[in-house]
């Protein structure tokens, strides 16, 4: 049964379109990830590989919004919010790789607007 | 002094299925405060810093958050540690870490981690702040295998540890779910 999600569209990055520069706002991820633990057994008995996010992080033009160094026991599509304030438009990059080594990315775009 | 079991547990199939012990529970306190007695373990953090600033991809590896932590005092500081009492199931418990800024000074929050001491990993989440960030404040959710006393953890740029743990009631844990 395959029920992976869709590289590329298995991933939401929300941002607000238009902020004022410094002002704070709110960055949320949120990855379509099943993060198999490796303790289940499926109906036969056999034990369920485990395939956890390896790595992941988030960036502003370079800058880091931060970099995970272990998860293992975030959800399974596991959610993430931080509160951050920039000062020029840019983009947002959020990359991962999971234990299967599947990598994937995904990018947003804030614009800051004059005062 | 802690010793390793207590902090750690038992082995990762034990905890799971000596999840619903009620000596388990009634231990979850003692084990807090065995934490609780636990000082800072720093010998690798500036090797770290230069090396998270040279190559942010390729971190050197560090001991578990468990093994760093172990031999700090507990000091809660400015950190908050929001989850709630009491979880419908472990599969998906919400959680917001928050250090209060006018408690910080000129420090910053360098890591910010989350302790399950009875889940099969103990290591729940340990996640690197970055300088783009306005607050150093983190909210995510996380599994929890045991009702047992989550370990909220924030590092400081100084090497100043802080932490504040919160009881959590299980009605279902996550060991055993489908997600």
């Amino acid at each position: 049964m395959n029920n992976e999600p869709i590289p590329g569209r298995n991933a939401r990055l929300i941002v607000p379109p238009l902020v004022q520069a410094g002002e704070e706002f709110q960055v949320r991820l949120l990855i379509q990830h099943p993060m198999e633990t490796g303790f289940r057994r499926d109906v036969q008995g056999d034990v369920i590989a485990a395939n956890l996010l390896e790595s992941l992080s988030l960036d502003f033009e370079g800058q880091p919004v931060f970099t995970a160094l272990s998860m293992h026991a975030l959800t399974a599509n596991p959610f993430l919010a931080f509160v951050v304030a920039i000062k020029q438009s840019g983009n947002f990059n959020a990359r991962w790789r999971d234990q299967r080594g599947n990598v994937g990315s995904i990018s947003a775009s804030v614009r800051v607007v004059a005062t | 002094m802690a010793t390793k079991d207590e902090i750690d547990g038992p082995s990762e199939t034990a905890r799971c299925a000596g999840r619903a012990r009620a000596a388990a529970r009634r231990q979850t306190l003692a084990r807090l405060a065995a934490v609780a007695a636990l000082p800072w373990w720093a010998p690798a953090l500036d090797a770290v810093a230069q090396a998270a600033a040279s190559s942010p991809a390729l971190l050197p590896p560090l001991p578990p958050l468990n093994e760093r932590v172990r031999d700090v005092k507990v000091e809660r500081g400015g950190l908050s540690l929001d989850i709630p009492s009491i979880a419908e199931t472990g599969t998906s418990v919400p959680i917001v870490l928050f250090v209060d800024p006018a408690s910080l000074g000129t420090r910053r929050v360098a890591r910010m981690g989350i302790l399950a001491p009875l889940n099969p990993r103990p290591v729940a989440l340990e996640i690197e702040l970055g300088s783009a960030l306005s607050q150093a404040r983190l909210t995510t959710s996380i599994r929890l295998g045991a009702t047992q006393s989550v370990i909220g953890v924030a590092q400081l740029s100084d090497g100043t540890v802080w932490q504040h743990a919160v009881n959590v009631h299980l009605t279902g844990s996550a060991c055993f779910d489908g997600t």
